[in-house]
């Protein structure tokens, strides 16, 4: 399964063709998720990343002096605030916020996340946080 | 076959009666029929946990020394209105803090849920100086059990049905019917739907003034018919509205209530609302109320109406059913539509079943309506800005 990643850029680290470098030294399949970048500025890029050799890519990655955490680490739903209200599910793109047909819950899948942040301004409860 | 709610009361008192939620007597009478179900079951209850913005506290502070007759009065910085009997005052949910400065938006209904946490609130009045209220300004630390009341008093709650939102415009608008996208990408809905306490009794046979009811927590009642109270809207055979129709006023005691049942709400770039838990009885009078109770989401209808049209008059869709609603997704215009409510479902079940175990239980009993609601009723409106009556 491939998984999502967010890569955060500092000002150097736009110079280099990263994901260039990702396909061609260690063969990944990568999917551009969102990418805010801007030759000589920090950005950031969320990235889907399949291949047998993801360790290792992360590990040049991190090398390149760029941040990397899985986006399944941003999101968050603070379940006692949560009322299950549902607000959430209408802005979410990428079916990250379901409804559970039988119990009529939230639930949250976060590795669907794509960080867009739509859910935390749609929640009626601030109960969802990203950290980005 | 009939009963009366008096029958009822009997019951419930020797702790004999017999009550189940709206989801529940559809699955009875599918398995029992209609007759042997009304001879075992004697009230449905539903419920509901939605944003409602017509809602608020009546408060009585307790006097200060020397008296003050309170004018602009603050809680936690969110004006309270203060234009009634010394230290009386209204606190409206939607009401916005005059400075706040943290991030989000803060109101009335985040000083109603401080209130019902227990937590401390700065109160800040100042007074008309008179012979018999010297007091200039005072400040105080309250909480809800160091003032005399805190009357809930809702003056428009718990609608009859409620369109479906979608947006037809270029550009993603912010409404209290949460976040909708442009180009109809999403639809937000906002009952309960076969749970809804109004679609269950479609033509309020059991349902007036001074009927018993769970508010927040605690036991309430209804206090009038509801403002913008409409009656005369289109009707499916089953009664049920395809509009907004019936709302409902309501009082309870906020000291009974529940933080678990009365919760803030922010809606972005609108404002401050505030969610209620309402449950409502609905005792079997006779076959005609069962069937009622017995509406499931599919036969509950609502109007699809574009919100990005900033006019009264708005442009509509067509009609959808709850049970499409509740699915996800539905199509519009041969297109795929997310779907989402503003209300929570599994807040309504817990709400039903707790009302539902009130009843089994002995601790609730019915009351019967001491004024029915007015019929054959309509909506006026201001209409553009600068009419008259003249014109």
């Amino acid at each position: 399964m491939s998984k999502k990643y967010i890569l955060n850029f500092h000002q150097k680290a736009t110079e280099k063709p990263i994901t260039y470098l990702l396909v061609k030294n260690f063969d990944i399949k990568i999917n551009i998720i969102s990418a805010k970048i801007e030759a000589g500025e920090a950005g950031t890029l969320i990235l889907e990343m399949n291949g047998k050799r993801l360790d290792e890519a992360i590990a040049f990655i991190k090398a390149e002096g760029v941040d990397i955490h899985r986006m399944s680490e941003e999101i968050e739903l603070d379940r006692d605030l949560c009322v299950d209200c549902g607000a959430c599910t209408a802005v979410c793109p990428v079916g990250a916020l379901t409804i559970n047909h039988r119990t009529a819950e939230v639930e949250l899948k976060p590795d669907l996340c794509v960080a867009c942040g739509m859910c935390v301004k749609a929640c009626p409860r601030r109960a969802i946080s990203l950290s980005i | 076959m009939k009963k009366t709610i008096q029958e009822i009361n009997e019951k419930i008192l020797s702790g004999k009666a017999v009550a189940v939620t709206a989801e529940e007597i559809i699955d009875l009478v599918d398995k029992d029929g209609l007759e042997k179900t009304f001879e075992k079951v004697d009230v449905v209850t539903t419920g509901t946990f939605s944003p409602m913005c017509s809602t608020g506290v009546f408060l009585n502070f307790g006097h200060n020394d020397p008296p003050i007759k309170m004018n602009k009065t603050t809680l936690n910085g969110v004006p309270a209105y203060a234009g009634l009997a010394a230290v009386d005052a209204y606190l409206g949910a939607g009401e916005l803090a005059e400075d706040y400065h943290g991030d989000d938006m803060y109101g009335g209904a985040h000083v109603i849920e401080a209130l019902l946490k227990g937590e401390e609130i700065d109160l800040f009045a100042t007074g008309a100086v008179t012979d018999c209220y010297p007091a200039r300004e005072c400040s105080h630390k309250v909480t809800l059990d160091s003032i005399n009341e805190a009357i809930m008093f809702n003056p428009r709650n718990c609608y009859q049905n409620y369109a479906a939102a979608v947006n037809g415009s270029d550009k993603t608008i912010y409404t209290y019917m949460g976040i909708l996208y442009p180009k109809f990408k999403n639809m937000n809905y906002a009952t309960s739907g076969q749970l809804s306490p109004l679609l269950n009794d479609p033509t309020y046979r059991t349902i007036g003034v001074g009927t018993k009811i769970f508010l927040g927590g605690a036991q309430g009642h209804i206090a009038w018919n509801g403002t913008q109270f409409k009656t005369n809207v289109e009707r499916l055979e089953n009664g049920i509205p395809v509009a907004p129709a019936a709302t409902l006023s309501l009082i309870g005691d906020l000291k009974e209530m529940s933080a678990e049942y009365i919760q803030s709400a922010v809606f972005e770039r609108y404002g401050v609302s505030i969610f209620v838990g309402m449950g409502l009885p609905i005792p079997l009078l006779d076959l005609d109320i069962l069937k009622n109770v017995c509406v499931r989401d599919e036969e509950i209808f609502t109007t699809i109406v574009d919100y990005s049209v900033p006019n009264l008059e708005k442009p509509t869709y067509g009609r959808i059913d709850y049970k499409s609603l509740k699915s996800g997704s539905v199509e519009l215009n041969g297109k795929k539509v997310r779907t989402a409510p503003m209300s929570s479902i599994p807040k309504a079940r817990k709400i039903a079943q707790t009302l539902k175990e009130w009843i089994m239980a002995g601790e609730f009993t019915l009351v019967e309506p001491v004024r029915m609601f007015p019929e054959n009723t309509s909506l006026n409106s201001l209409g553009a800005s600068g009419g008259g009556k003249d014109e």
